[in-house]
């Protein structure tokens, strides 16, 4: 069995399109700070340094090691975990096993990145082989254009409802401080953005922002000791799929890595009403279809229910089942801390330390997702209580 | 020690230029093959499980058989059914030729004839109001002797009436 | 260890100057097929997970594990991958076992050098603000360290030369080693000086293929193998990134990570308690100073150790009886085949190249410019 795992302090940056006075390493260095400040820690008091972030989209290669100076990894362990979209949640879990497995009492996980310092659609786009995909692939948002169209297909959701979605998520943009894009749009102002990759128009695509977000985590022992509002990680899957992917149901029943994680999670933590045993759902979200069409494959409501759930608000702050009070991807998208912040805001909801974008119930369970390359998921469910 | 305006900013201007030789291996070295020589796309399939693969794959992505008999190959398409597809309307940079995408631009992937399997390509047909999915399309091949052994043998997949 | 983590079984291609008949995901269908068949186990039904190890700036793929799922039956599986070298992923296996949360765990790492250009990626990983521009690689670098090792504490060219004798011979006895050859220390010295005193023999040379192992609990290790090898002792650690930051004549980041792999191993006295070790040594130079961090002799004495004789395949302390990387291994592989090569050596399989009577090895990794980061493996031989 497992020693328990707690998130015991955690520090983002503001995120942006460009901050041509910061470099990587003081971006890096401000969310370190913050979260040791957070926790009242200081570096020597953390045992692990992982910073992860992926390679192509800045151009710097082992820049874990480049970087070594402002993440605090100097002179300590630590190694380089990154696998596309899901690099934030990885490393929440990478930082999970280093505790978990006994070897570690306490470690500093750092995701970030900073797009404004290269190319990220191109680079994207070399998660393809290089033989019979890449030439066909626009970035993330070519295959995420072809979902939405089956979605629509499916299950008869309509523009409108990616457009409901993508001004909720704005509505919460606006109460985060720290998020990127934070004007507020009504369904209409986001339908009538320029087309970009039909039929996701410019704000139905998430951003390309930069900022970091770090974590500290500490097992059972010390987390108590160091914090009076430990968030425990109680459970997390990753499910990986083949190259070609299961989105379409190709020859098969359709079955995707976001439906094999929610079932997993759900069923290991017997949960049967997830829309009542959790109290949130911080959700990566890399485009405007993703809230209605993976809530359904999540298991968070029936397949084509997930719009009709948007049209009626149950998604919002307020709403019957907040789904990414801080805005999500939508609203913020540095890839390296896209996931990590999805972990780091459920965490500050059931801390009850959301601020302005606090939802109004209290969070006991909360779930986080990261997504990315040829649909990969990982899933944490996020507790108050060890019980 | 902020710099008073922008243009006092110290950037450093990288681009990084990396060649490759990437390998395609077996199967999908001998489905160019077939493609360049013979106009055909082929498809395989795995012989515990039935689950067919294109390009063709050397052990099943499910339950590990192996797949590599050629005598189990079958010609799939070129007609098939678009599934789903986008649009771009805006460029970006291509990653392998170091060009900026010509827009607008549509790929589509299909679902061919002949065996549960699907490719991406190219759509000549550039009009959202004119792409469905259930809509028929063909590939169009360029003529052998101009075939080189790679996924541009295909030269896209047009619209067909059926 | 709180509890143990087995090594059942490892694999690894031959090492070639290139394999352009594969695909990258071939390579690594290759050795998850050998190193299924060696553990004797069902891919699909009882690994739980995989670890794989790779590099997308080698690679020229963003997420470069895209294809791992589908050669090694991990549809729907737990997936991740280590973005540097593979010792680190086979540390990260571990830590999968020892939470409880994977009982067996497929790790598996791969690179094929020959595809592309490496000073290019070697340039990439230096700092781009003050190094980068000054067109620096790992050879390059690897002759600024060395010629500070030798500024320092007299170590010679001749010394260095011996290295490459010593695995270059060694690797005569290995079925795997893509170079081998009978030299003398003159041959090396005297051939083409690549950045003074790195000649082209004193240079790892570029390589392709793969590695895997198989890592379970200790009971399920015991049910598969009369022969587990038991992960007893891991560190890892980094050094600061700028050259100038660092005295490149002693490797700190090194004897921190190999004094925390002992004291988790229990190990009081390295040379007298250690069998064998198998370490990266990227230039031949690094091999002794790697020596010293791991506490093999003193600091500076790396040359006198390979003086000595001591590490000779029929030494005290045989170093690299594999041949080491100078044999030809690539990048990331690297130090997950060190670790491959010290379970083969304490399961009694290591062919002409055994050390005889091996109970207890250190596998070594390291990665960065001049070794910035290391970890270090201490493997007990398991059963009878």
């Amino acid at each position: 069995m497992h020693n328990r795992v707690a998130i015991v302090g955690i520090g983002q940056t503001t995120h942006s399109g460009r901050r041509p006075y910061v470099n990587d390493g003081e971006l890096i260095y401000d969310a370190v700070t913050r979260a040791l400040a957070d926790a009242n820690l200081s570096l020597k008091d953390i045992e692990s340094v992982m910073l992860g972030n992926m390679d192509l989209f800045e151009g710097h290669h082992l820049n874990d090691a480049m970087l070594s100076l402002y993440s605090g990894a100097m002179g300590k362990p630590g190694f380089k975990m990154n696998t596309g979209g899901t690099v934030g949640t990885m490393l929440a879990i990478q930082g999970w096993y280093h505790i978990a497995s006994g070897m570690f009492d306490t470690c500093l996980v750092i995701g970030w990145e900073k797009h404004d310092e290269g190319p990220v659609t191109p680079a994207i786009t070399t998660i393809t082989d290089p033989s019979v995909d890449r030439p066909f692939m626009v970035g993330a948002i070519g295959g995420l254009a072809t979902v939405s169209i089956d979605y629509m297909n499916r299950t008869g959701c309509k523009l409108e409802h990616a457009a409901m979605a993508r001004a909720n998520a704005s509505l919460n943009a606006a109460r985060n401080p720290n998020a990127h894009l934070r004007d507020k749009y009504s369904m209409q102002d986001v339908l009538n953005a320029r087309m970009v990759l039909y039929p996701l128009n410019l704000l139905m695509c998430c951003p390309t922002s930069l900022g970091a977000c770090a974590m500290v985590f500490a097992s059972e022992s010390k987390a108590r000791k160091i914090t009076k509002k430990p968030v425990w990680i109680k459970d997390h899957v990753t499910v990986h799929v083949e190259y070609g992917g299961a989105q379409f149901g190709v020859g098969e029943k359709r079955w995707t890595s976001h439906m094999q994680a929610g079932s997993t999670i759900f069923k290991r933590n017997h949960i049967t009403n997830p829309r009542k045993e959790t109290q949130v759902f911080e959700m990566y979200d890399p485009f405007a279809f993703a809230i209605p069409s993976w809530m359904e494959d999540f298991g968070i409501c029936d397949t084509g229910e997930g719009w009709k759930l948007v049209e009626k608000g149950a998604i919002a702050l307020e709403g019957e089942y907040p789904i990414n009070p801080s805005g999500g991807v939508m609203c913020t998208n540095a890839i390296g801390d896209s996931g990590m912040l999805r972990v780091a805001e459920a965490a500050l909801q059931i801390r009850g330390d959301a601020g302005e974008h606090q939802v109004t119930r209290e969070v006991k369970q909360a779930l986080a997702s990261g997504f990315g390359g040829s649909y990969w998921t990982d899933l944490l469910l996020l507790s108050k209580t060890t019980d | 020690m902020k710099p008073k305006a922008q243009e006092e900013l110290i950037y450093l201007d990288m681009t990084l230029k990396m060649p490759f030789k990437w390998r395609t291996g077996e199967p999908m070295g001998e489905f160019f093959r077939e493609l360049k020589a013979n106009g055909k796309i082929y498809a395989n399939q795995c012989p515990k499980c039935g689950r067919n693969f294109c390009p063709p794959v050397n052990v099943c992505t499910r339950d590990h058989s192996r797949c590599s008999a050629k005598d189990k190959w079958v010609a799939v398409g070129p007609k098939g059914t678009v599934l789903t597809f986008f649009i771009s309307e805006q460029s970006f940079l291509i990653p392998t030729t170091g060009e900026m995408l010509k827009v607008p631009f549509s790929v589509g992937i299909m679902l061919l004839d002949g065996a549960p399997v699907a490719l991406q390509h190219n759509l000549e047909e550039t009009d959202p109001e004119k792409i469905k999915p259930g809509m028929r399309v063909e590939a169009v091949l360029k003529p052998k002797g101009e075939r080189k052994g790679n996924i541009f043998d295909i030269i896209h997949f047009k619209t067909i009436k059926e | 260890m709180p509890d143990r983590v087995g090594i059942v079984a490892a694999a690894m291609t031959k090492f070639e100057a290139a394999k352009p008949w594969q695909h990258l995901a071939e390579l690594v269908l290759e050795v998850t097929d050998k190193v299924v068949e060696a553990a004797g186990i069902s891919l699909q039904n009882d690994v739980e997970s995989v670890v794989s190890c790779s590099q997308d700036h080698w690679d020229g793929r963003t997420i470069s594990s895209m294809p791992i799922p589908d050669v090694t039956c991990a549809h729907l599986k737990d997936e991740s991958k280590v973005a540097g070298d593979g010792a680190y992923a086979v540390l990260y296996g571990a830590m999968h076992v020892l939470s409880g949360d994977h009982k067996l765990v497929l790790v598996v790492s791969h690179c094929a050098e020959s595809h592309t250009d490496g000073t290019i990626i070697e340039n990439w990983s230096i700092d781009h603000v003050f190094t980068r521009m000054l067109g620096l690689d790992y050879t390059m670098a690897a002759a600024m360290q060395a010629r500070r090792y030798m500024d320092k504490y007299g170590v010679t060219p001749e010394q260095f030369a011996k290295v490459v004798v010593k695995n270059k011979g060694n690797a005569k006895k290995n079925p795997y080693a893509q170079e081998s050859a009978t030299l003398s220390v003159n041959d090396v010295l005297k051939s083409k000086m690549l950045a003074d005193p790195i000649t082209v023999m004193d240079k790892k040379p570029v390589s392709d293929g793969a590695c895997a192992m198989i890592l379970a609990t200790e009971e399920i290790a015991k049910k598969l193998t009369d022969k587990p090898v038991w992960i007893k002792g891991a560190g890892n650690c980094y050094d600061p990134h700028f050259l100038g930051d660092r005295e490149l004549a002693d490797c700190d980041a090194l004897e921190s990570a190999s004094k925390k792999a002992y004291k988790m191993a229990g190990i009081k006295n390295p040379v007298k308690e250690i069998d064998l070790v198998e370490l990266s040594e990227y230039y031949s130079y690094q091999e002794l100073l790697w020596t010293e961090g791991l506490g093999l002799c003193k600091r500076g004495e790396g040359g006198k150790l390979i003086d000595s004789g001591k590490t000779q395949l029929k030494g005290e302390i045989p170093i690299n009886p594999s041949g080491g990387l100078l044999s030809g291994i690539p990048v990331t592989v690297a130090g997950m085949s060190r670790v491959a090569e010290a379970v083969w050596q304490l399961q009694g399989r290591a062919g002409e190249r055994q050390v005889p009577g091996a109970k207890l090895a250190v596998a070594h990794g390291c990665g960065g410019i001049c070794g910035q980061m290391h970890c270090v493996l201490v493997l007990e031989k398991g059963g009878k």
